[in-house]
């Protein structure tokens, strides 16, 4: 919970978070060093100095202190938690949902912990969906289609093989569809950050949220103009709410064009973290206010009330959350104990 | 004595300077070459992305250059679109009979590199299928820089308080000729990209003498101008946010520390 200058309480729920392992030890080629290494130049060069780590703890920081990166210092009520596997970088993988459960144990009423498909896999992959399931209670699960497996480069929302699993989420009444849309690894072509895809069954499911993770950067004007059509994309804003320190004009002109294209309902915080702490991107959004010209053409203002909605709310109503459960509670008194 | 030394002085002299001079002539040949060089995603000269790590002038007809990117997984089509653009531009100089062009730290390299060598193309190196057409591919990134060009040109005369119409009735002559005036090196670099893609582009001739036509050739509908824009902005704050991206990305991957072994 974010508490403003006011005394005004803000539910914050993060939409983006990991719990990785890239020490040297799991890392299985050179794509594992320089994987991490991509995220690595991202957050020396974006965090503010003071929120930098050293770079041992970058590659493994454990539970613990995501625990208290998140919850104590970076004023997040729920975290959700997005596995990425890249078993072909990481021998015991890089961010598994087994890896990430460390801190779902940790703080279960904090961490909604979501799973992880990839349709490639056919049927084995639709049984273990049906066990992890079973065991985790997912309400998201993420997909990753950019990433490459073998002989595949990728593939598309809109190819035969996805519909069986998004018809396996519907039957187990898992709502939340992350894609991964942006920056990735090993994209070949085009076709890696084409987000013209998610059009297709966003229409065809109609029921299920489909949560474009980075808005399809760097293909931001597709994906403003899908979501514009489809009322059941959302924005995820990790990588986005990171320019606020380094690139605040740059982070204005994106809330611009989203603001305007997809209103204020259905854009999400998400930090990124380890990326990136929660704690300096909380307090860049909930301090943040357009210059006159932006307000104008978002056509609308950073109010509080926008900013609630972007901070927790939007997020909270698709995963079923209440937010006054937590600003009401014994985290708002731990915070007034303080 | 000494009147041998100034004389051997005075007559070496003017041919180290020649020799010097030759070489340093042939690298701002090049570099004025990659200049012109874009990375087609961030339609920006892949000399001031500072992509280019290295350039050698190894004999007197063969040049050698480095490239590096932000990050070992930048896009392979991008990758190879620079790489080629450079070797091509570079072997249109007329000096030069021989371009060696090295992708480094990149997940592509090797291919890339042995392909360049061989004068291969990127579908007989990656695969043959639609998503690896680059002719298609430059032909949609060719597009947005246009737009993109085009709105900062807009965009910077209307801040000059000329009004749209005005903007919109503007043939590209009287560009130029405003362009002369305002001594500003960024327009006159937008504007000098623009015509480039401008007369690549569009093939509607009937309005061409205009300045600012959309991708069909049509002129901005007259009270239009705004909305015009805002569409364009999609575009140009893709372009822009991402290029920020690779330069912060960039600086740290190449800064003490930024490599992970």
């Amino acid at each position: 919970m974010y508490i403003t200058d006011k005394g005004e309480k803000v539910f914050v729920m993060d939409g983006h978070t990991h719990l990785w392992d890239a020490r040297k030890d799991n890392r299985k080629n050179r794509y594992g060093s320089t994987f991490i290494e991509t995220f690595w130049n991202g957050h020396t060069g974006m965090s503010p100095s003071e929120n930098v780590w050293d770079l041992n703890r970058f590659e493994y920081y454990g539970a613990k202190a995501a625990e208290k990166d998140l919850f104590e210092k970076g004023y997040v009520d729920v975290a959700v938690m997005q596995p990425t596997y890249l078993y072909e970088f990481y021998n015991e993988g890089f961010n598994t949902v087994e890896q990430c459960s460390a801190l779902k144990k940790l703080r279960p009423e904090n961490v909604v912990l979501n799973g992880r498909i990839d349709p490639r896999d056919g049927k084995k992959g639709i049984a273990k969906l049906e066990s992890d399931f079973d065991k985790w209670k997912f309400k998201g699960v993420k997909l990753y289609t950019a990433e490459w497996r073998g002989e595949s480069k990728g593939y598309k929302l809109s190819e035969p093989i996805v519909k069986p699993y998004l018809d396996k989420l519907v039957e187990l009444g898992i709502k939340n569809v992350h894609l991964h849309k942006g920056p990735t690894i090993h994209p070949l072509s085009l076709d890696a950050f084409d987000v013209n895809d998610v059009d297709d069954v966003a229409t065809l499911y109609p029921d299920l949220n489909f949560i474009v993770d980075h808005c399809g950067i760097p293909r931001l004007e597709d994906f403003c103009w899908i979501a514009n059509q489809e009322p059941n994309v959302f924005g995820g804003l990790a990588i986005i709410s990171a320019f606020t320190h380094t690139r605040p004009r740059y982070f204005q002109r994106l809330m611009v064009d989203l603001l305007y294209y997809l209103g204020p309902d259905r854009l999400l915080f998400g930090s990124d973290y380890a990326i990136w702490e929660p704690s300096w991107i909380v307090e860049k959004i909930m301090n943040f206010e357009f210059d006159e010209p932006s307000a104008e053409e978002a056509q609308t203002e950073l109010t509080l009330e926008v900013k609630r909605k972007i901070m927790g709310e939007n997020m909270a109503k698709i995963y079923d959350i209440n937010p006054s459960d937590f600003i009401n509670n014994t985290q708002a008194s731990n915070v007034a104990a303080e | 004595m000494i009147l041998t030394l100034v004389i051997s002085l005075t007559i070496l002299k003017p041919r180290m300077l020649q020799l010097n001079n030759s070489k340093a002539y042939k690298l701002r040949d090049i570099k004025k070459c990659l200049k012109t060089v874009f990375d087609p995603e961030l339609d920006e000269s892949i000399v001031d992305l500072g992509f280019v790590s290295n350039i050698e002038i190894k004999s007197d007809f063969h040049v050698s250059i480095e490239l590096k990117l932000p990050t070992y997984f930048c896009s392979a089509n991008f990758a190879w679109i620079m790489c080629y653009d450079s070797k091509k531009a570079i072997e249109k100089l007329s000096w030069v009979l021989d371009v060696e062009v090295e992708l480094v730290d990149h997940f592509v390299m090797n291919k890339v590199n042995k392909g360049l060598k061989n004068n291969e193309t990127f579908s007989s190196i990656f695969g043959a299928n639609k998503a690896n057409d680059i002719t298609k591919l430059r032909i949609k990134f060719d597009k947005k820089a246009y737009l993109n060009r085009q709105s900062l040109l807009i965009q910077f005369l209307r801040k000059k308080n000329l009004l749209d119409s005005e903007i919109i009735n503007m043939t590209l002559d009287n560009l130029t000729i405003f362009a002369s005036k305002f001594y500003d090196d960024e327009f006159n670099k937008n504007l000098r990209r623009y015509k480039t893609l401008k007369e690549k582009l569009i093939k509607n001739k009937k309005n061409i003498n205009f300045a600012f036509l959309d991708l069909d050739g049509s002129k901005i509908h007259e009270n239009n101008l705004l909305e015009y824009l805002r569409t364009l902005r999609r575009t140009t704050g893709s372009i822009t946010a991402n290029s920020e991206m690779c330069k912060i990305l960039m600086k740290e991957r190449y800064s003490a520390g930024g490599q992970i072994q």
